[in-house]
């Protein structure tokens, strides 16, 4: 069949409006709950007022000047680092060797998948309440665990060595079939002849993971450690559901410094001021990461 | 059949009407008459506050029923939502017309222009009929900021079964009142410690650390009430040096985090409901632990004690107040509905949800479980030692900066002292905005 000459130049059009249509939200989204926020955050990092008064001053850099000679922020980006080396390494090692365990073809595959998936898919929130129960000392189902082991009762929550790993180990335990899910993706597009061919050379498993399948991700590898690096710093809802930032400021993350500044202290202005800080410390973080697992490789 | 085209312009279509559906949160739920005129209310529901919102709605629709011309649109929220619900609605220049503030709050509200004195909308017998520690949380810069939905007072609540098993008479009048030093001895009796993991605390605490229910331990160590620990904070409510970190205050500290470091009679971690299931023997804080026992524990037999104290007996009081919006555009209406809401037969019928003492003499004299023991307990409370929260327009910053030292002081902070001193200093530097 051939189509007409004014047909065919029509369709594009209409396809276009169309897409257009479909991208309207997502384009919304990004404008007016993203990027605008950032312009107001930017300029009002500059002021002094607070959440309920109307009246703003402007101070200068006074913020920026506070903020970097204030102990407090240098130790919530110390335990933002902490938080983020304790998750992103795990995360992503977990996340690969569940992709690489549910790669393979055995009975009860898709409910193995979805098992690791579903707490990727719950709310935060939700998580964190149902953590903050289980790690309860006195009457919490982990304790209760280790006791039944012989293992005196930990204080996971309230001891300062231990509330920062034990929300880590809860938010992993939630996000890893995000990472498990990209990389598995990432496993599928890799062509079996590769293997075949090395099969063919005689290699092993781990030299075939090593030599084909980890240089082919690296890409997949690129952007799980962005996202997670991005998540990690920007985890709230655990640390406010579990510790308020405490015990003793070992869990006081960036993100729960701005919220206190902002909506408990008031410091609208100052909250401004951390997080444009935040966003310069992730963007370079981003680039950083992107540059050192950039890969030529094509497929 | 539906082509792909066409089943993605469907798609599209319901995906409209899906986020369509989603902005009705944005939207009163109930619409007004034509013609009328709309006042908005933001109050709280969920956790024990459920069924707080039914009677506001009654008490909105029979103020309905006696002025035609309005309608109330409400909205209610879990507490800490609504606070952060009314704090953008403000900073978005779009308060609702009623706003529902806790009394120690409505110093900052006030002093950043948010609430409007209402004082020439109440008579003196309006006035009178309030009791004079919410009259106190109620004015700033002596002018009348809105009258109280209830009250509030502190006691400790008992397992009568246990205490009388264990032959222990807890006083039941405040001259009688013991002071913490033999209240401890009475909680580590009933602390019950198996291989280091503790079975059964001989204290509950309701809430996890605050200024609210810590705050009279920590004041109560004034010898005075003319004392700095006492008054915990300068007359302009811009100083904490010097009061929270006197020598009689760091005791108290001190004191406060022995009962979870060193006598381990309270768990650093808040459990809920322990008093009620067996997992503790006395719980501190305010009425609404009745409210609690008698919704969801009907057949436990509770008896209430008065506040302990260090030196100086009090109370912590105050709970929720209305408020009139300054950015309100029906300010004698929105006066009108705020008394209405506040007056004896309304505060009694709070009285009848909350089980909280009101703020109403009215009510007060006409609820009857507060002429004999154990309610009267509460009302002699909140009478002879209630006392009002430190007053400052900073009250966020300072409950943070306080509840956060207190907290860190539960989990073995080695130098109460030094954390105390960088308490007071943080307090101080947050509350420098406002001088």
């Amino acid at each position: 069949m051939v189509l007409s000459a004014s047909r065919a130049r029509r369709r594009p059009v209409g396809g276009m409006v169309w897409g257009g249509l479909f991208l309207l939200p997502a384009l919304a989204d990004v404008l007016v709950f993203r990027w605008w926020p950032l312009v107001v955050s930017v300029s009002r990092s500059v002021d002094q007022y607070t959440l309920i008064s109307q009246a703003r001053r402007y101070i200068g850099l006074a913020n920026f000047h506070d903020i970097f000679t204030s102990a407090t922020f240098y130790t919530s980006l110390k335990v933002t680092g902490l938080y983020a080396l304790l998750r992103i390494p795990f995360e992503v090692a977990l996340g690969f060797a569940l992709a690489i365990f549910v790669n393979q073809r055995f009975r009860g595959m898709a409910i193995v998948r979805t098992a690791v998936f579903v707490p990727a898919a719950t709310s935060l929130a939700v998580m964190s309440v149902v953590w903050n129960l289980m790690y309860q000392p006195q009457y919490g189902i982990v304790n209760s665990l280790l006791n039944a082991m012989g293992i005196p009762a930990q204080n996971f929550l309230t001891d300062v060595h231990q509330a920062l790993p034990s929300i880590a180990a809860a938010v992993i335990w939630k996000d890893v079939g995000l990472p498990m899910i990209i990389f598995l993706a990432g496993l599928q597009g890799i062509p079996q002849e590769f293997y075949e061919a090395a099969a063919i050379d005689g290699t092993g498993a781990l030299q075939r993971l090593w030599t084909i399948t980890i240089p082919l991700l690296r890409r997949t590898f690129m952007y799980v450690v962005v996202v997670t690096t991005v998540f990690s710093f920007l985890d709230f809802a655990p640390v406010y559901v579990m510790t308020h930032g405490g015990p003793q400021h070992s869990t006081y993350t960036l993100i729960y410094y701005i919220y206190e500044s902002a909506f408990v202290n008031q410091s609208v202005g100052y909250a401004n001021a951390l997080t444009v800080v935040l966003f310069v410390i992730l963007l370079s973080l981003t680039l950083l990461q992107m540059k050192a697992l950039r890969s030529d490789l094509e497929y | 059949m539906l082509s792909s085209r066409g089943f993605l312009r469907l798609l599209g279509a319901v995906s409209l009407g899906a986020a369509a559906g989603s902005l009705e949160q944005f939207f009163p739920p109930r619409a007004a008459a034509a013609g009328a005129l709309t006042l908005t209310f933001f109050g709280q529901t969920g956790g024990n506050n459920t069924g707080r919102e039914l009677v506001h709605r009654a008490i909105f629709r029979k103020f309905e029923k006696a002025h035609p011309g309005i309608r109330v649109v409400d909205q209610y929220f879990p507490w800490e939502e609504l606070q952060r619900k009314l704090s953008v609605a403000i900073a978005g220049n779009n308060p609702p017309d009623v706003i529902y503030a806790d009394a120690p709050l409505l110093p900052s509200y006030a002093h950043a222009g948010v609430i409007r004195p209402i004082g020439e909308y109440f008579t003196k017998g309006d006035l009178a009929d309030i009791v004079p520690q919410s009259l106190q949380d109620a004015t700033y810069n002596g002018q009348f900021y809105g009258p109280p939905e209830s009250q509030s007072a502190q006691a400790l609540y008992y397992n009568a079964e246990w205490f009388d098993k264990a032959g222990i008479k807890p006083p039941q009048r405040l001259n009688d009142a013991w002071p913490w030093s033999k209240w401890l001895d009475v909680l580590r009796g009933f602390t019950k410690i198996n291989n280091g993991r503790v079975l059964v605390y001989g204290l509950e605490r309701v809430q996890p650390p605050n200024l609210y229910t810590d705050g009279p331990m920590i004041r109560s160590s004034g010898a005075t009430r003319q004392s700095n620990a006492f008054k915990a904070i300068s007359p302009d409510g811009l100083h904490t040096q010097g009061y929270l970190d006197s020598d009689d205050a760091i005791g108290a500290f001190q004191f406060f985090q022995d009962l979870f470091q060193k006598h381990k009679v309270a768990p650093a971690a808040p459990i809920h409901d322990m008093l009620a299931t067996g997992k503790a023997a006395v719980a501190i804080g305010s009425e609404s632990i009745i409210g609690n026992l008698k919704r969801n524990y009907k057949d436990f037999h509770y008896g209430i004690a008065p506040l302990p104290f260090l030196k100086t007996p009090l109370s912590h009081t105050g709970s929720l107040h209305y408020t009139v919006a300054t950015r309100t555009k029906h300010p004698a209406e929105a006066a009108a509905l705020v008394k209405f809401m506040a007056n004896g037969p309304n505060s009694l019928m709070m009285f009848e949800f909350l089980q909280q003492v009101p703020g109403s003499r009215y009510a007060l004299a006409h609820a009857d479980v507060y002429k004999t023991y154990p309610r009267k307990l509460l009302r002699d409370t909140l009478e002879q030692w209630g006392v009002v929260r430190p007053k400052t327009v900073g009250y966020r910053e300072l409950d943070l900066g306080v509840s956060t030292a207190l907290a860190d002081l539960t989990t073995g902070v080695s130098d109460v002292p030094a954390r105390i001193k960088q308490m007071t200093q943080s307090i101080d530097a947050q509350l420098a905005k406002y001088k």
